[in-house]
């Protein structure tokens, strides 16, 4: 590309500038601020449009005037140019047009990949459009996109490398930094040393469990020894203490067995053991007891004296004595037989009145009867059922004899009744049937004419067998007609014969019809049994006139029908052949057994069926079709008839047994009447014998004869009431008689009794008072004889009273004498002075006693003598300093068991906390997550770091083959520019240096070089990094005085390049030196000069 | 030939084991998997109670650290007291984990326990519970962490039972994927007369013959998401004929599970959400009832793959997903899901960038080549990462990793790198 013209319209302080720059090397010469940098911004500016206001400087907006932005003319090296215009109003949209006026807006990017090769900004900056600044960026190849352009064809301008570098490289950089720490798999390192770290100090976890453990058992082992000793000394202590505590009581107890000593040695046998206790209160009582019994004796033998006394002044008289219960009773009968002699008076009197009513009684029921009578008068009960069973017997037979008599009259009006009734009936049956054959209706004797049966079922068995016998015969005829039909179609007899075939069937259904019709009917409803008799009937005629009509016109009518027959039999011989002869001879047969069987139901078949159809009888010679249905009519004629005359036989016959049953009801009234009349008299005579047994009856009892039956339960009153007087006389009589024997008794024995115990004068003749008398005083002598016996018993008890009495002071005093024998045969004083020894002594012991239980409680032998041993052998001093020794060892043994126990509680403690943090214990899962983390992290920073390794390996093999060119051709610009000097640039793969080669095979690194020399070798470098950077689009090379560091030699050398760069593309130079713009512009023929600011 | 009876094989038991890969777990899953060697112990005594085993055996690796933490001491203690109050007892070796020059500091093994040592080979004679002689049961124990003599030649069988088992904790054939110590061929196993090696150190089980047996237990719940699957031990029954019947006891109490999930095809990342919640789904459905550790491997490629490329988008997406299971305090069956690890692929195939000339195509050259070989890729990686080797943990563990892992990262940073050259990234002017 070239840039053939510059129209500024206004960019910084330029503004309406034109320059034109249409040769290979230009040469803009201009002083200080003649615009010179700010054109080369503009160029820039053009190309790649306005930076934003951050970058003002670049920015260039118009400070004189002009609108901001310009047009260039361009044109490529096939000479084809455009217009390019771009403003930075427009928003750095860019306008194109060509030669011949056609505008194209682009875009940058589509301007940049089409006119600029896709060299990016920053390239052409640093490689197209350099000033001092950037010439010297390349010593530190911090554009490295040049570096990658050029070692990278086809990537885009070798961005994508460095932005893929880049982009594995952060991430990189992100996992980890050698020494970095806040990468993630730097931290996951540093963490992982600090858990590994943790883990080897908890290593001893183990160590320390069994450590634990084993003193745990040491110090078991300790605690069980000790326990074991434990008691023992506890016990000792105990021993000590308690032998301490006690021997106060001790000491009383030894005090109080002394003091008994003495007390013993007071007696006469000191040796002698204590009375038994209680011997002191024993010792009492028996005296008391002794004084008791003396009191008692005393009492009792002056109780003894009074009784004695008391007894002598009682005397009775044994006499009075014996008598009394003879008294006693006499003394009881006395107020009774007093009663008794009442009583036998009042019944006089009572007896007396008896004997008058007894007189009346006998008076009032006959003149003859005495008492003898009466009492004869037997049993009246027996007396009074035979009277009234004879009543009963009598009235019964009257009753009888009225009940015949009704009877007899009922007999006789039911007699009439029937007499009647016979009458009537007989008279309605002239009416409705005959009677025996005297009387029949007029069809019935008609019908009689036509049948030959006089009974129902002959007339029904002979109908039969006429309708079999039709049918037969009818069926011979119809069995042959198809052979005929087809030997012969035509004849008339033929024809006829089938029509009364036809006929026959009709009246067969007819007849079938009616008899079903007939059984239908009767069973289904007995009610309308007449009218199905008319259906039947009729239906019968029917069939008969058919049956009849068929027989007369098909064959037999012989009498009357030869002709036809003749004729029928003259067509059958004519038409028939041989096998039809058979067939007429059964015909015949049949004909002959329905003829025979006709007769037998009729007398007369001819005129009854004449009778029956002498209306129709005309039709007789009528075609076939009216012949048949006239044999039609016949055959049902003839079923009517018989039908009816059925009808009628069953009528005669139920009037028939109607009069035979009244007859047979006269005849039983008959017979009953009779019987009746026998059983009357029958009765008459029972009453007559009835009559006869009361006179005599009667007679037997003298009694009146006049008295009837219905006096007598009067005559039987009477006599009941004479009898009843008669019984209680005689009761009176008997009472009185055994009262008087009483009152003779009751005197006797007072009188017996009198003389035994004479009464006191005066009172003799009256033998009640006496009694009376002798009563008493036999009861006051029995009293007194009594009262005696009492105090006898009494005296015995007493006398009693007094031995024991005696017996008891005699014990009492012996046992005081065994006491004292025992007690050592002392005396009372010397008794009663021992016991109160012994008691003192007791005492003592007793104490002494509860002492000792109190030292010896809870002991066994062996310690009892140890307790006593220790007492007697140690005196309170020593007791408590033995004491007290054994207490403080007894303490520190304590107090190591508690030590023990402590440890012990220690130790477990440890041992569960050792068991709980082992199974809490996860440093190694956790580093083994780290580390698994630190697996993942790595295994994609390989990945990564592969990725980058082979990027920059390629980028190396690239290096390899591309730089060679690119050096060699900056080597040969350097060694030109320095004449010599310098004949080699070289840039080693592993470092960023460039190195330079002199002449002398020195190798420098170009940092070391001079600043002009160093400036020759960038410029060098540049110069062929353009060439290998834009082969396509060659883009103009704009150097802003770059030269101001070379001296004059160098730059005359450099002219020769300039010359071989502007070749392939345009060269434009920028200087504010006019000797520079004068060297190359005589140094370079072709070159154009243009001075701005003139 | 003898009296019937049976025994319980398990090894690699590393009680109080941490486990690998968890990050910012919470506290309900943390617990759990802490919990989770020794609720496997516990559901070993409960087999061992329940199939009335005669004698159990344990093959090495009891604890997860020479140094024996005080809570797996007292943990197994326990178990193992109740093992033997059941009647059974306890034959132990130990492995390059649980060596015997661990510290000293250890707790008494209960009556019954028999632990082996580590200078000869001992030979016990185990007995039935009814009191029958039926086995003899020999081991040895590591002396130190890292053995590497071959300690199954040691075995010598003593006659007089009728049953020889050998405990031996070992590396049977140089099986790669563990440490080789007590090296030892499976033909010497075999031929040595033995009727049973009751091995551990591997802990993926496997059966390596029968007649005679050669198992590996395999260890008892899985501790990180290279141990997959259910994990138990075996109830092996010996019958009066001498034939061996081996029943596997699933015991671990958390499942660990990687599953792959396919971008392929997706364009959205609702897509993306659901199919991956139907795959933990689905992974909650056959856990049984037991939680479940995730990791889920997102491969295929597709359109989603840049953007799962960005720094921390998977981060981001596990930390989502953690969200939408809800926590783990929730249930007991939870799943936790461990990690999303990016395996996918733009939709450009590289092989196919690589035809390309200019930059993209010289780098991918260059990086596939390194995957090629594994002095290679070693190179790449330890230029690349040069500044990181200076911490000793993380070279330590960059030296450990395989040549399939630093290829993975070389075409993972292939994708990276291919990304973001690709990225239309016009330069950023600030002019207007």
């Amino acid at each position: 590309m070239y840039i053939r013209e510059l129209k500024v319209d206004g960019y910084g302080a330029l503004h309406g500038l034109n320059l034109e720059l249409d040769a290979a090397v230009n040469v803009i010469y201009g002083p200080n601020e003649a615009g010179k940098s700010t054109l080369l911004r503009f160029v820039r500016s053009m190309l790649y449009g306005f930076p934003n206001r951050k970058d003002m400087v670049e920015r260039g907006e118009p400070m004189s005037g002009g609108r901001h932005g310009g047009r260039i003319v361009i044109s490529d090296e096939a000479g084809e140019s455009w217009l390019l215009e771009r403003y930075a109003e427009r928003g750095g949209e860019i306008t194109l047009r060509d030669g011949v006026g056609a505008v194209r807006v682009l875009g940058q990017a589509e301007w940049e990949r089409w006119m600029l090769g896709g060299i990016s900004e920053r390239l052409f900056r640093q490689l197209f459009s350099v000033s001092l600044n950037e010439l010297h960026e390349l010593r530190t190849l911090q554009g490295e996109e040049i570096g990658n352009y050029l070692y990278n064809a086809g990537l885009a301008g070798g961005s994508s490398l460095s932005a893929a570098r880049r982009q594995v490289g952060s991430e990189m950089d992100r996992l980890f930094r050698p020494k970095g720490t806040t990468q993630e798999m730097n931290r996951l390192l540093i963490s992982m040393k600090e858990i590994e770290t943790e883990i080897r100090s908890s290593r001893d976890a183990v160590r320390q469990y069994g450590e634990a453990r084993e003193g745990l058992e040491q110090v078991e082992l300790e605690l069980s020894s000790l326990e074991s000793g434990f008691p023992e000394l506890r016990l000792q202590a105990a021993k000590l203490q308690s032998a301490y505590d006690l021997r106060e009581w001790w000491l009383k107890r030894e005090a109080l067995l002394e003091a008994d000593a003495g007390l013993r040695r007071s007696l006469p046998d000191p040796s002698a053991q204590l009375l038994a206790e209680g011997t002191a209160q024993i010792w009492s009582e028996m005296k008391s007891k002794r004084d008791e019994a003396k009191t008692k004796l005393s009492v009792e033998q002056s109780a003894l004296q009074d009784l004695r006394s008391r007894r002598e002044l009682l005397d009775w008289d044994e006499r009075r004595v014996i008598a009394l219960p003879e008294a006693e009773r006499l003394e009881a009968l006395r107020e009774v037989v007093t009663a008794k002699r009442e009583e036998r008076s009042e019944l006089e009197a009572e007896r007396r009145t008896l004997d008058e009513t007894v007189q009346a009684t006998l008076s009032r029921i006959s003149a003859e009867w005495g008492e003898a009578e009466l009492q004869a008068f037997g049993g009246l009960a027996a007396e009074r059922e035979q009277v009234r069973k004879l009543q009963q017997a009598w009235e019964e037979t009257e009753r009888g004899t009225m009940s015949y008599h009704a009877e007899l009259r009922k007999l006789e009006r039911q007699k009439e009744v029937l007499r009647s009734e016979e009458s009537y009936s007989i008279s309605g049956n002239l009416n409705e049937g005959d009677q025996a054959g005297s009387v029949t209706s007029r069809e019935a004797l008609s019908a009689d004419d036509y049948f030959v049966p006089r009974t129902k079922p002959a007339l029904l068995q002979a109908w039969h067998r006429a309708e079999d016998a039709r049918r037969n015969y009818d069926r011979a005829r119809t069995s042959v007609r198809p052979s005929r039909t087809t030997a012969n179609s035509r004849g008339t007899s033929d024809d006829k014969a089938r029509g009364s075939a036809l006929l026959f069937l009709i009246a067969g259904l007819l007849g079938a019809a009616a008899i079903a019709i007939f059984f239908f009917l009767s069973g289904s409803n007995g009610v309308e049994t007449s009218m199905a008799y008319g259906v039947f009937g009729g239906l019968l005629l029917l069939s008969a006139l058919v049956v009849f009509l068929a027989f007369s016109s098909s064959s037999s009518s012989s009498r009357s029908g030869s002709r036809t027959r003749s004729r029928a039999t003259s067509s059958a011989e004519e038409g028939q052949s041989n096998p039809s002869a058979d067939y007429n001879v059964n015909l015949q047969l049949y004909r002959k057994q329905f003829n025979e069987s006709l007769r037998q139901l009729m007398n007369d078949p001819q005129s009854a069926a004449t009778s029956l159809i002498q209306e129709n009888s005309d039709y007789a010679p009528l075609d076939i079709q009216e012949h048949s249905e006239m044999e039609d009519t016949v055959w049902q004629k003839l079923r009517e008839a018989v039908h009816e005359r059925l009808e009628q036989l069953e009528e005669v016959e139920r009037g028939e047994s109607k009069r035979q049953e009244l007859r047979n009801r006269m005849h039983e009234l008959q017979v009953e009447k009779d019987l009746v009349e026998r059983d009357s008299e029958e009765l008459g005579r029972q009453a007559d014998a009835l009559h006869a047994s009361w006179r005599n009856w009667l007679e037997v009892r003298k009694l009146p004869l006049h008295l009837a039956p219905d006096n007598l339960p009067e005559l039987l009153g009477m006599a009941e009431q004479g009898q009843a007087a008669l019984r209680q006389r005689q009761r009176v009589t008997e009472r009185s008689d055994t009262l008087s024997h009483a009152i003779k008794e009751f005197e006797q024995a007072a009188s017996r009794l009198m003389e035994t115990c004479p009464p006191p004068v005066g009172l003799g003749s009256e033998i009640g008072r006496a009694v009376q008398w002798i009563y008493g005083d036999s009861v006051k002598h029995l009293a007194r004889k009594e009262e005696a016996g009492h105090l006898e018993r009494e005296l015995a008890g007493a006398d009693a009273a007094v031995r024991s009495a005696g017996a008891e002071l005699e014990t009492a005093a012996y046992r005081i004498e065994r006491l004292l024998q025992e007690a050592g045969g002392a005396t009372e004083a010397e008794l009663e002075h021992r016991l109160r020894i012994d008691q003192r002594s007791a005492e003592i012991r007793l104490e002494a006693r509860e002492i000792q239980l109190r030292l010896e409680s809870g002991r066994d032998s062996e310690s009892r003598d140890q307790l006593y041993a220790l007492l007697q052998q140690h005196d309170e001093a020593s007791l408590f300093t033995l004491l007290s020794d054994r207490k403080a060892v007894l303490a520190q043994e304590e107090e190591r068991r508690s030590g023990l126990l402590d440890r012990r509680g220690r130790l477990t403690q440890e041992l569960e906390r050792l068991r709980v943090e082992s199974e809490l214990e996860d440093k190694r899962q956790r580093l083994l997550e780290l580390q698994s983390k630190l697996e993942l992290l790595s295994e994609r920073y390989a990945i990564l770091a592969i990725s980058d390794k082979l990027i920059a390996r390629t980028k190396a093999v690239y290096e390899e083959e591309r730089q060679p060119e690119v050096l060699r051709r900056a080597s040969r610009y350097f060694k030109q520019m320095t004449n010599g000097a310098y004949c080699r640039i070289i840039a080693p793969g592993d470092t960023k240096a460039l190195l330079a080669e002199t002449e002398d095979r020195r190798v420098l690194d170009s940092i070391f070089l001079s600043r002009g020399t160093q400036e020759q070798l960038y410029l060098s470098m540049r110069f062929a990094l353009c060439a290998a950077a834009s082969p396509d689009h060659p883009l103009p090379l704009l150097l802003d005085d770059l030269f101001v560091h070379f001296d004059e030699s160098r730059l005359i050398q450099s002219l020769p390049i300039l010359q071989d760069l502007a070749k392939e593309r345009q060269v434009i130079l920028f200087t504010c030196h006019r000797h520079v713009a004068r060297t190359i512009a005589e140094g370079i023929p072709t070159a154009r000069a243009v001075t701005l600011g003139e | 030939m003898g009296v019937p009876f049976t025994f319980v094989h398990a090894a690699d038991l590393h009680l109080d084991s941490p486990f690998k890969g968890l990050t910012k777990v919470p506290a309900a899953v943390r617990e759990r998997l802490r919990e989770s060697t020794f609720v496997a112990l516990g559901k070993l005594s409960e087999v061992v109670e329940k199939e009335k085993a005669d004698f159990v055996v344990l093959a090495g690796d009891l604890f997860d650290v020479a140094d024996r933490s005080l809570r797996a001491q007292l943990r197994l203690q326990r178990a193992l007291g109740t093992m033997t109050a059941h009647g059974a007892r306890v034959f132990i070796v130990h492995g390059n984990h649980d060596p015997e020059s661990g510290r000293q500091a250890r707790l008494d093994w209960p009556e019954g326990v028999f632990a082996f040592g580590s200078a000869t080979v001992g030979c016990i004679p185990a007995y039935s519970r009814k009191g029958d002689l039926v086995a003899h049961v020999y081991g040895i124990s590591y002396p130190t962490p890292s053995v590497t003599d071959n300690l199954a030649l040691r075995f010598k069988k003593r006659e007089g039972a009728p049953f020889h088992l050998a405990l031996l904790h070992a590396n049977v054939d140089g099986d790669p994927s563990h440490d080789n110590y007590a090296p030892c061929k499976l033909e010497e196993l075999i031929t040595s007369g033995f009727d049973y090696w009751a091995l551990g150190h591997v802990h993926d089980r496997r059966v390596l013959s029968e007649y005679p047996h050669v198992v590996y237990a395999g260890n008892m719940q899985g501790r990180s998401i290279r141990e997959t699957g259910g994990k138990g031990a075996y109830v092996v029954s010996v019958n009066e004929a001498g034939s061996i019947e081996m029943k596997f006891k699933d015991l671990a109490d958390v499942l660990w599970r990687e599953i792959p999930v396919s971008i392929e095809g997706m364009e959205s990342e609702q897509q993306l959400k659901n199919r991956l919640l139907s795959a933990l789904e689905a992974v909650r459905g056959e856990a049984g009832g037991r939680p479940s550790v995730v990791r889920i491997k997102l491969e295929g490629r597709g359109m989603l793959h840049e953007r799962l490329l960005q720094p921390n988008v998977a981060e981001e997406w596990i930390e989502e997903l953690r969200e939408w299971l809800g926590e783990p305090e929730e249930t007991d069956a939870w799943i936790w899901p461990e990690s999303i690890a990016v395996r996918t692929g733009g939709i450009v195939r590289l092989e196919s960038v690589a035809e390309e000339e200019g930059f993209v195509g010289e780098l991918i050259r260059g990086g596939l080549a390194a995957t090629e070989h594994s002095d290679a890729s070693r190179e790449l990686l330890d230029e690349a990462m040069e500044t990181l080797r200076k911490q000793p943990k993380i070279r330590e563990w960059l030296e450990s990793r395989s040549h399939e892992e630093r290829s993975q990262w070389i075409v993972q940073a292939l994708e990276l790198s291919v990304s973001l050259l690709r990225e239309d990234r016009d330069g950023a002017d600030n002019r207007s």
